[in-house]
Order: structure tokens, then sequence, then C-alpha cells
């Protein structure tokens, strides 16, 4: 916990040092997601609804998703660094450290328009017209979904151990699993609903954390949790079996 | 001329060399439009869409028509706004080849090769669900036309928002922003016939569907009216963006400051 406060602060201090940066990439990234949004409005304006989802519900999707999308990047930025650092051969910075390496490249980087997605997925679930009592709930919640991207990227990210440069594979997936969160689940059926449970797994990181939150299932929580650990374990065994094949470029650096 | 496609020959075998980037975003491809056509074929089975114009297998084509067309669009904007960032912008400046050309003729050259991967797999995701429209060689090649308009239209704006570089330095924002209204004024996330009359007025003032929607709409339902309009509007708003560019170029250059390296 220790390590992640210093990291965090770090991180914060080096961000507020190019405020008019962050702030314009705060508040350009709020109108992009809004601009998704209005896509939404004008959608269910025309059709109402599509199988019982409603725009309320959507919303939801949304706030969660922001919100998890936003926690991975703000907690984990640097994992989407890792594939570029196989590639390039530059994990010796983060390998002569005494701390759990993978731990180390996650806390590595703070994307700032994060917090523009963090602002925006907690204003729609205000907006969405849940009482403000039930944010903790919706954060933890959320939080679920933060770890399954995180962990869905260290596999994903971690192929270039074995097939070389993975950045563009890291990149549609993560671009995919994104996109697919932020449709309504119903509107999957057959093999496109068994790919959204298994090969991206876009219903952990928003649909079942958000159904957990309305119908508060102690029998999906336990399956998502579940869930969770299976994917810890199945990435972290990825990312140590392919740390053997990593070969250094000889390049221990720390202002990479 | 001869220099210009010497550039673009060497933008489309290098990324032929290289083809990783392109072949993982056929991924992407393949799930948004997998996206796509499960929603609206779900408002097709709930018959929610009783005053919509497009049939379910039209709708179908223009989501694999438009989604070619932005899949294959070259973003030049960051590009561009880093060469001016850290100054490589005057190994270019030194070529005896206009700036601006240049990347036209590079992105000419890209855009060759993404254009015909993706239209590979739109065309083989077609045929392996759907079935193909019929259209004749006159009505093609005039769509190709539109849709060469509309990637030009795209890239002079591409290139206006990395030019911008020169007075606010970091130009991701704005072109997460222009991206996002390109997807959505330009009709790449649905048809923008589903717009209500206000917001459809304004987008005609806007440069967006002439990249995508209209190129899109006239593949699917050609008709022959239609056609001096599309061009001369899709034309129009290129002589726009390519006149604010090369203004913009010329008062850029007076901003630029190299200190060797």
């Amino acid at each position: 916990m220790g390590l992640l406060w210093s990291h965090l602060k770090l991180h914060w201090k080096t961000l507020l040092e190019y405020k008019t940066s962050f702030f314009l990439q705060v508040i350009f990234m709020i109108l992009n997601n809004l601009l998704t949004l209005c896509f939404w409005v004008i959608f269910f304006n025309k059709f109402k609804t599509i199988n019982q989802w409603g725009l309320n519900d959507i919303m939801c999707l949304h706030a969660m998703t922001a919100l998890a999308y936003s926690l991975s990047l703000l907690f984990a930025g640097g994992i989407l660094e890792l594939s570029r650092h196989i590639i390039q051969g530059t994990l010796d910075s983060f390998l002569m450290l005494p701390r759990n390496t993978l731990v180390l490249i996650l806390l590595s980087r703070m994307r700032i328009y994060a917090c523009g997605d963090f602002i925006y997925g907690v204003s729609l679930f205000l907006m969405a017209g849940i009482t403000f009592s039930k944010l903790g709930l919706f954060l933890l919640l959320a939080c679920y979904g933060a770890v399954v991207i995180i962990f869905f990227q260290v596999i994903v990210q971690s192929f270039s151990f074995f097939l070389g440069d993975a950045s563009y594979l890291a990149r549609q997936t993560m671009s995919s699993l994104m996109t697919i969160a932020l449709y309504p689940p119903t509107i999957y059926f057959g093999f496109s609903k068994l790919i959204l449970y298994t090969v991206l797994p876009a219903a952990f990181v928003a649909f079942i954390p958000l159904t957990i939150f309305y119908e508060l299932d102690p029998f999906l929580f336990l399956v998502l949790n579940l869930y969770v650990l299976s994917l810890f374990l199945l990435s972290y065994y990825f990312f140590i079996i392919g740390l053997k094949r990593y070969a250094s470029s000889n390049i221990a650096t720390f202002l990479d | 001329m001869k220099a210009l496609l010497s550039i673009s020959k060497l933008a489309f075998r290098e990324k032929l060399a290289y083809p990783k980037a392109v072949l993982w975003s056929g991924i992407f491809y393949i799930v948004i439009l997998t996206v796509f056509i499960n929603l609206w074929q779900q408002l097709y089975v709930n018959d929610t869409l009783y005053d919509f114009d497009f049939s379910f297998e039209e709708i179908v084509v223009y989501f694999v028509v438009s989604q070619i067309i932005i899949s294959s669009l070259i973003k030049k904007s960051l590009p561009i706004s880093l060469e001016v960032q850290k100054g490589d912008l005057a190994y270019k400046l030194v070529k005896p080849i206009y700036y601006v050309n240049y990347h036209l003729a590079d992105m000419l050259g890209q855009l060759l090769w993404r254009g015909f991967f993706f239209t590979s797999l739109g065309f083989f995701y077609l045929t392996l669900f759907y079935d193909l429209p019929i259209l004749s060689i006159g009505q093609v090649s005039i769509a190709l036309l539109s849709i060469l308009l509309g990637v030009l239209i795209d890239f002079f704006l591409n290139v206006i928002i990395g030019l911008f570089s020169f007075w606010f330095g970091d130009n991701y924002a704005v072109d997460w922003l222009y991206q996002k209204m390109l997807i959505l004024f330009g009709g790449a996330m649905a048809p923008i016939d589903i717009f209500p009359d206000w917001l459809l007025r304004i987008t005609d003032y806007l440069p967006f569907k002439h990249i995508i929607y209209l190129p899109t709409r006239f593949l699917l339902r050609p008709n022959p009216i239609d056609v001096c309009p599309i061009i001369l509007s899709q034309c129009l708003w290129l002589f726009i963006a390519m006149c604010f560019t090369y203004f913009l170029f010329f008062f850029a250059q007076r901003k630029l400051s190299i200190q060797g390296g």
C-alpha cells in the first residue's frame, strides 16, 4: 500500500507540473465521452428501448465502464507500456528493484485522460438518478472491472514475450473490450455472447458488476470474485513464464 | 509529381513490409461490425423501426462500407504534431517537396494498403453472412470517387489539427474530439437519418458527413440525381479544407524555431 501511495503521489505531482495540458486533456476527454452519450440520447429518442434497455440503463453501464477503465489507468497506467518494454528490452529498470516486477510496471505510469473518464463516470452515475450513498458500492464494483481490464491486458501484452511485438494486438483488444462493454449485453446472442464472457471478457468489466449492484446477488458476487482470482493467477503465471524468455537490451534507465 | 509518386510507393511498401498493425486492426473491425449489426438486428427483430428508411440487409452493407472507410483513414494529425514538437519537421522542410504534399503522398500510399485490406475483409464478411449488393461499374466508380474525396477532406482536417501544435503544443485532446465527432456526425455509429431534424440541419454545415455518410449512402442507393450534389458539396469542403491548410501552414512556418541538432 505504501508503494502504491508513493507512486500515486509522485505521478500526481508530475501531472500537475503541466497544468494546462492536464486540464485540457481532462476536459476534452469528458467532451469526448459526452459525444458518445449524445449518440445514445439520439438513439433512444428515436427507438425508445432495445431489449428492455433504456437510456438510464445505458448511462449506468457507461458509468461503470468509464469508472473501471479510469481506475485501471489511474492506478496501473503502466500496463499499456508492458509490450513496449518487452520488445525494447527495457524491463531491466524494474527487474533491478527489490519489489515485484509486475507491480512496479503497472504502477510506473498514470494516464492523465483517465481523470476525465473518472469525473464522467461519477457524473453519469449521479445523472442516472441513483442516490449518492450508493456511490461507494458502485466504486467498489467498478474496481473489479478495473482489475479485470488490468489482468486481461497483462495476458495480452505478455504475448510479446512469445510472438514478438504484440502492442498492436494489445491496442486492438483493449479497444474491442471497451467497445463491447459499452453496449447493452442483451443484444448479444450465440457466438458473440460466448466471446463476451471468454475471449474478450467485457461482461466482467461492466455488466456483471452492474447486475450485482442492482440485484445484490451474493452468488454472482462469488462468481465475480472467483473469475478475478482465476484471471489474476493466469495473468501472473503467463507473465512469469514469459519473463524467463526476456532478453535485455542492456538499457537500465529510470528516465524512460 | 515523380517524387510524390515515389513517396507513395515507399509508404505502401513500408506498410506491406510491416503488416502487423493493419492485420491486428482487423480484429477491431470485425468486433465493431458484429456489435453494430447485433444492435440493429435487435431493432429489426423487435419491429421498432416503423419509420426507418433502411432494410436490415441495407443496414449491414452500410456498416460494412462505413467501417471500411473509417478504418482505412490515415490519422496524420499525431505524426505531424510530433514532428512539430520534436523539431523533426526541419528534415522534411529541407526536402524539395512541399511539406503538406509530402504527407499527402505518404497518406495515399498507406491508404492503398489499408483500403485494400479492409475492403477485402469487409467483402469476405459480407459474402460469409449476407448477400453482396449488385452495382454497375459506373456506380462503383462514382462511389470510389466520392470515397476518395472524403478521404482527402479528412486528410486536410487532420493536417490542420496537426499544425495547431505550433500554437498549442500537445494536440492529443483535440484529435480525440475530432475522431469522435467524425464517428458520430459522420455516420459511422449509425446512419445520420436517425438524427432529429434540428441536428440534421447542423450536420449539413459540418464536413463530417461528406467523409463517411454520403459516399456510403450513395453506394447503398445509387441514384443518378444524387451524383452532382454529393460530388460538388465534397469538392467545396475539400477546397475549404485545402485553403485553410495552406493558409495555416504559411503562418506556422513563421513560428518555426530550430535550434540545431
